[in-house]
């Protein structure tokens, strides 16, 4: 379909199936999970060109994810979703490692412009 | 720093620990309706471009905002009776209910562990005279320390029932490591206990759990009554 592959990683089903939606409608291949294993599972299996990953999710949080996505594909852009503000001091350090943060609810044409840069990154 | 002092602050830790924890999960509703809301639009404009829209799709859209909506009350009201437990210092209430309430509210914590918290109350309404936010308060602390020592997967019970002259809350976890942090948040929940007549004690059970035990008077006794007044009117 189109250029562009990307997993959307929340652990709130309904919002990863609304997101892959909206994204295949704008020409965006999306896939969705909805835990960490399943989402480092699939990124060893299939190529990505962006993850978008939920911060705060049970059992392994966002940024252990993260780290693990590194590890497999260091140069695998993640954009990282929030509910609360991105540049919280707790959060400063492992944000150094995403391509970007945005605070749900996230406008959509902001969501597709961030996956485009970083796909071209 | 005074007891009651102590006491006020965790209590303001406590409730803005409940209140960011509703917040973030009210948002995460809000966020999915977002998308809906912004789907049926995208739907709309496909349709102008020729690529029409399946009836039952849009239908199951709306039945799903209306399930967030449900989802939203429900998390709504638990928070608004949480809130007004702190409108009377003493009050009669049914237990049953406000263990139910708190359970619910902890769920997130747990469900960020991945851990399960199951519950049994009793077929009657217990009722008892008491501190209510402060019983919440005591109950919280408890499943936030048996959570700390749990692993994925565990599940925590939470048993309500009444000896007696008292109301016991059981919570059954993995054991709870004995070290200066532990005891320093146990001499905590005494705090609370103490202040409205009950205790608290962990008991090791022989299949390796333990039990948290909380122990409530069904009836504040008369001089806790005037210090839970004197606490609050410090404040």
């Amino acid at each position: 379909m189109g250029d562009i592959n990307v997993l959307c990683v929340d652990d709130e089903e309904e919002l990863v199936s609304a997101w892959v939606e909206r994204l295949q409608l704008r020409g965006i291949d999306a896939e969705g999970v909805t835990n960490g294993y399943e989402a480092i599972q699939l990124i060893k299996e299939k190529r990505f060109d962006v993850v978008i990953l939920d911060i705060k999710m049970p059992g392994m949080s966002g940024f252990e994810i993260m780290k693990r996505i590194k590890t497999e594909r260091q140069e695998l852009p993640v954009i990282l979703i929030t509910g609360h503000q991105c540049q919280d001091d707790e959060n400063k350090g492992m944000l150094a490692g995403s391509f970007d943060c945005l605070v749900k609810p996230v406008d959509i044409e902001v969501l597709v412009d961030k996956i485009t840069k970083a796909a071209k990154r | 720093m005074g007891t009651n002092r102590l006491l006020h602050e965790m209590e303001l830790f406590f409730f803005g620990t409940i209140s960011a924890s509703v917040s973030h999960e009210l948002n995460n509703v809000l966020s999915i309706i977002n998308e809906y809301a912004g789907l049926l639009d995208d739907l709309v404009t496909a349709d102008k471009k020729g690529i029409p829209f399946e009836n039952e799709r849009i239908k199951k859209i709306a039945l799903n905002i209306s399930e967030q909506i449900k989802r939203q009350q429900d998390i709504i009201k638990l928070l608004n009776r949480f809130a007004h437990r702190v409108d009377k210092p003493v009050v009669q209430f049914i237990l049953n209910d406000l263990v139910y309430d708190i359970i619910r509210l902890s769920q997130r914590f747990a469900s960020l562990k991945k851990v399960s918290l199951e519950f049994t109350l009793p077929q009657d309404p217990l009722n008892i005279i008491n501190n209510p936010f402060a019983v919440q308060h005591a109950i919280f602390s408890c499943l936030i320390l048996a959570l700390d020592f749990s692993n994925r997967n565990d599940c925590i019970t939470t048993l309500l029932d009444k000896e007696e002259e008292q109301a016991t809350i059981k919570i059954i976890c993995r054991p709870i490591d004995k070290n200066d942090e532990t005891e320093k948040i146990l001499k905590r929940i005494s705090y609370i206990t103490d202040n409205i007549g009950g205790r608290i004690n962990i008991i090791l059970t022989d299949d390796d759990s333990q039990i948290i035990r909380l122990f409530i008077p069904l009836s504040v006794p008369d001089h806790t009554r005037d210090n839970i007044r004197d606490s609050i009117n410090e404040h």
